[in-house]
C-alpha cells in the first residue's frame, strides 16, 4: 500500500551511503528528518546540546557514516520506550537527535 | 425433526422441555449439546434456510449516535443474518478467547468486570474448539511457531503479547443442520419469529413465547425453560417489547436491558516499513495450518499487554500487520516526513534496506457506557414488534488505545531492528478516484491530521446489552445467564458479555453456550 512512499529508496541505486546522487538523496532525507526534529524540539535546536545528549564527540558527528555507530543505542531506545513521533513516524530519540545533528552540519 | 412454521395452523401450541429462540452460533450449540439428553428441545429460527427480504426486513430499525455505515445504508440489516445459522453464515471466522484481564474489574473503566473469571471458561473454550472446527486450543503464538513452523514473531512478552488467531468460518447452519434434523430430541422450527415473552402476573416464570411467521400467522411455544439466543440487538429488543405485563419489559426491573451496547472498533491505523522482503515475514500473512482434519489460517495478532493496559489505564487494543496491500491501492503523502525519508534513515543506521511495506489493521474494545443502548423505536415491523433503535456511543480512550498500540508496536519493531511504524489514523483520506486525483493515488495521507476523532469501522459484533453481572443492579443476567427476575428464562450470545474485550466474540459465544447447555441439562434433569 505504501509502495509509492518507498519508491525513492528501494530501487537499489539510492541510499547506499556512497558519494553518488543516491547518497545525496539519503543526506537530504536525513536532513529533512533532522529539521523536523529540531522544529518539534526547540530546546534541542543546538549542536552542543545534541552532542551532549547523544554522548558523542564533535569530531565524529555530522555525516551519514556517523549514524551507523548508533545502532545499539537506537535499539536500546526502542526497548526502553524512548521514542518520538515525527509526522506520525515512531522514531527512537537517538535517531531524531542524530538526524538533527546531521541537519546542523 | 424439522418444522416449517408456515405450514402450521394459526394458534398452534408447540411444547417442549426447553425452547431456544434463535439458531445462530449460540442456539445451535445449545441444541447440539442436548442431543441424546432425553430432553425435548425446540430450536426456533426466525428465518428459513436462506435469507428472504421479508425476514430480513424485520431487522430494520433506526440508528442514532455513531453510524455503522454511510448514512442511508442498510446499517442494521447488512451486519447480521436472519436465517438458519444466523450470522455464522457470513462471519469471517476469526477466533480468539477473551483474555484474563477482560474479566477483571478495571477501576478506570466504569462497569468493567465479569462475575466469573477466565478460568471458569477454560474447559468450555477447549470444547468449543471442535464445535467451531479449530486446529487446537492453543492461541499463544510461540506454540505455533515452535510446533508448526508458523514463522517468527518479533513480539517479545512485555508491553505486547503475541497471540495466534485461528481463522475458520464455520457455517453452523450448513454443518450442523443434518445432525439436528435427524435428532429425536431436537425440533427445528423455521420461520418462527418471536414476538413476545409471556409472563404471568405476580410470577417470576415465563409461560410461553409468542411466535409468528412473516405473514403474521401466530402460534406459540410452551416450555419449562426458555433461552433467548437471537443476538446482541434482538435479545434486548424482544425483552423490551414484552411489556404487556411487566411494563418496562421482561428482565428490565433496573432499566438495564439494552444498555451498554458495545462493538469492536476497527481501523487502518498505520503503516510499517520493514527490513528485507515480504518472504522474511511469514507470520504477517495468514498461514494455513492443518491439525488432524481441521485446517485453519493462523494470524499473528499483537495486543497491548495487561501490564500496559493497567499502567496507562487503557482499553484492550491489538492488531495485525499485513504485508499484503490492504486495502488495495497506493498512498500519497504530500507533506512532511515520508516513508522514503525514514527508509534512508534506517539504511544509514542499520545498513539494511527497507524492502517491505505493511499496513496495520487495529481494533479496540469499548468502554461501557449506559447511554450506548438499544431501545424500541416508534414504528412496528410487519409482525407487530416495535422496531429497534440503536444509539451507539464511543469514547476517546478507545482511539487513544489504538494509537498507543501502534506506537508500542513501532517500539517493538524498532527494538528488534525490523522497521518503523507510522501512525496514520485520522490523517488518511480516500482520493476522489485514482483517475481524478492529482496524485493518481487512491489515498492521501496528511500526517498533521493524525489522531483526533478518526473514522472507525464497526466489527459487527453486538455485545453487552443483557450483560452478565453479580447483582441485578448492575446487569440483566446472572453468572449462569439466567435473567435475574425470571427463574426460567436464560439469555445466550454476546449480549451477555459483561465487557466486550478485543477478541472477536464467536468463540466465546460458543464456549458460553456449551456452559449454559451443561447447566440446563442439569436443571431440567432435576
Amino acid at each position: 500500500m505504501v509502495g509509492s512512499l518507498l519508491s525513492a529508496c528501494t530501487d537499489g541505486s539510492a541510499s547506499d551511503g556512497s558519494e553518488t546522487s543516491g547518497a545525496t538523496e539519503a543526506e537530504r532525507a536525513v536532513i529533512r528528518l533532522g529539521r523536523r526534529y529540531r522544529a518539534d524540539h526547540p530546546d534541542e535546536d543546538d549542536r552542543d546540546v545534541l552532542l551532549e545528549r547523544l554522548g558523542v564527540a564533535a569530531g565524529v558527528a555530522g555525516s551519514l557514516r556517523f549514524l551507523s555507530t548508533l545502532d545499539a543505542q537506537v535499539a536500546e531506545d526502542y526497548a526502553s520506550g524512548r521514542t518520538v513521533r515525527l509526522d506520525g513516524w515512531v522514531l527512537s530519540q537517538t535517531e531524531g537527535r542524530a538526524a538533527a545533528l546531521v541537519s546542523l552540519a | 425433526m424439522l418444522i416449517d412454521a408456515t405450514e402450521l395452523p394459526a394458534g398452534q401450541v408447540l411444547r417442549a422441555d426447553l425452547c431456544v429462540i434463535g439458531a445462530g452460533a449460540a442456539g445451535i450449540t445449545i441444541a447440539r449439546e442436548l442431543v441424546r439428553s432425553g430432553l425435548d428441545v425446540l430450536l426456533c429460527e426466525g428465518g428459513g434456510l436462506e435469507p428472504t427480504p421479508g425476514s430480513t426486513d424485520l431487522y430494520r430499525g433506526e440508528v442514532t449516535g455513531r453510524r455503522f455505515g454511510p448514512e442511508g445504508s442498510a446499517e442494521l440489516t447488512d451486519n447480521r443474518l436472519r436465517y438458519f445459522g444466523g450470522s455464522t453464515n457470513h462471519w469471517g471466522g476469526f477466533c480468539l478467547p477473551l483474555d484474563p484481564i477482560d474479566f477483571e474489574r478495571r477501576p478506570w473503566l466504569p462497569h468493567s468486570g465479569w462475575p466469573i473469571e477466565r478460568a471458569v471458561l477454560d474447559p468450555y473454550y477447549q470444547r468449543a474448539v471442535d464445535v467451531v472446527g479449530l486446529a487446537g486450543d492453543r492461541f499463544d503464538w510461540p506454540y505455533w511457531e515452535q510446533e508448526h513452523d508458523a514463522g517468527t514473531s518479533p513480539i517479545e512478552p512485555g508491553r505486547l503479547s503475541a497471540v495466534a488467531g485461528q481463522i475458520w468460518p464455520q457455517r453452523f447452519g450448513e454443518v450442523y443442520r443434518e445432525e439436528l434434523v435427524a435428532s429425536d430430541d431436537v425440533t427445528v422450527v423455521l420461520n418462527a419469529n418471536a414476538t413476545r415473552v409471556n409472563v404471568a402476573p405476580e410470577s417470576d416464570l415465563v409461560t410461553s413465547i409468542s411466535l409468528a411467521t412473516v405473514d403474521g400467522v401466530a402460534f406459540s411455544a410452551e416450555a419449562t425453560v426458555f433461552v433467548l439466543a437471537m443476538g446482541g440487538i434482538e435479545n434486548p429488543r424482544l425483552l423490551l417489547a414484552s411489556n404487556d405485563v411487566r411494563t418496562a419489559g421482561v428482565g428490565n426491573g433496573h432499566d438495564l436491558v439494552g444498555r451498554f451496547f458495545a462493538e469492536h472498533l476497527q481501523t487502518l491505523a498505520g503503516f510499517a516499513l520493514l527490513r528485507g522482503g515480504p518472504d522474511q515475514y511469514p507470520a504477517f500473512q495468514a498461514m494455513p495450518v492443518a491439525v488432524g482434519e481441521h485446517q485453519v489460517a493462523l494470524s499473528l495478532v499483537a495486543q497491548l499487554s495487561a501490564e500496559v493496559i493497567r499502567e496507562e489505564e487503557l482499553v484492550g487494543a491489538g492488531g495485525v500487520i499485513f504485508t499484503e496491500p490492504f486495502p488495495a491501492g497506493s498512498v500519497q503523502q504530500r507533506e512532511g516526513i515520508t516513508g522514503a525519508d525514514v527508509a534512508h534513515l534506517a539504511r544509514s543506521v542499520s545498513g539494511q534496506a527497507v524492502g517491505t511495506s505493511a499496513s496495520l489493521l487495529v481494533a479496540s474494545e469499548q468502554q461501557l457506557d449506559p447511554d450506548s443502548r438499544v431501545t424500541l423505536g416508534d414504528d412496528v415491523d410487519g409482525i407487530g414488534v416495535p422496531r429497534v433503535r440503536v444509539h451507539w456511543k464511543q469514547a476517546e480512550v478507545e482511539r487513544r488505545s489504538m494509537l498507543r498500540f501502534c506506537e508500542v508496536l513501532g517500539q517493538e519493531l524498532g527494538r528488534a531492528g525490523l522497521g518503523h511504524v507510522q501512525l496514520a489514523a485520522g490523517g488518511l483520506r480516500p482520493s476522489f478516484s485514482s483517475s481524478q486525483s492529482q496524485s493518481g493515488s487512491d489515498y492521501e495521507l496528511d500526517p498533521g491530521a493524525v489522531g483526533g476523532d478518526f473514522d472507525v469501522l464497526p466489527g459487527n459484533h453486538h455485545m453487552c446489552t443483557t450483560r452478565m453481572a453479580s447483582a441485578a443492579s448492575s446487569g440483566v443476567v446472572d453468572a449462569d445467564g439466567r435473567v435475574f427476575d425470571t427463574a426460567n428464562l436464560y439469555v445466550a450470545g454476546s449480549s451477555v458479555f459483561s465487557t466486550g474485550g478485543v477478541s472477536p466474540p464467536t468463540f466465546t459465544i460458543v464456549a458460553l453456550a456449551i456452559r449454559l447447555a451443561e447447566r440446563l441439562r442439569s436443571e431440567l434433569a432435576s
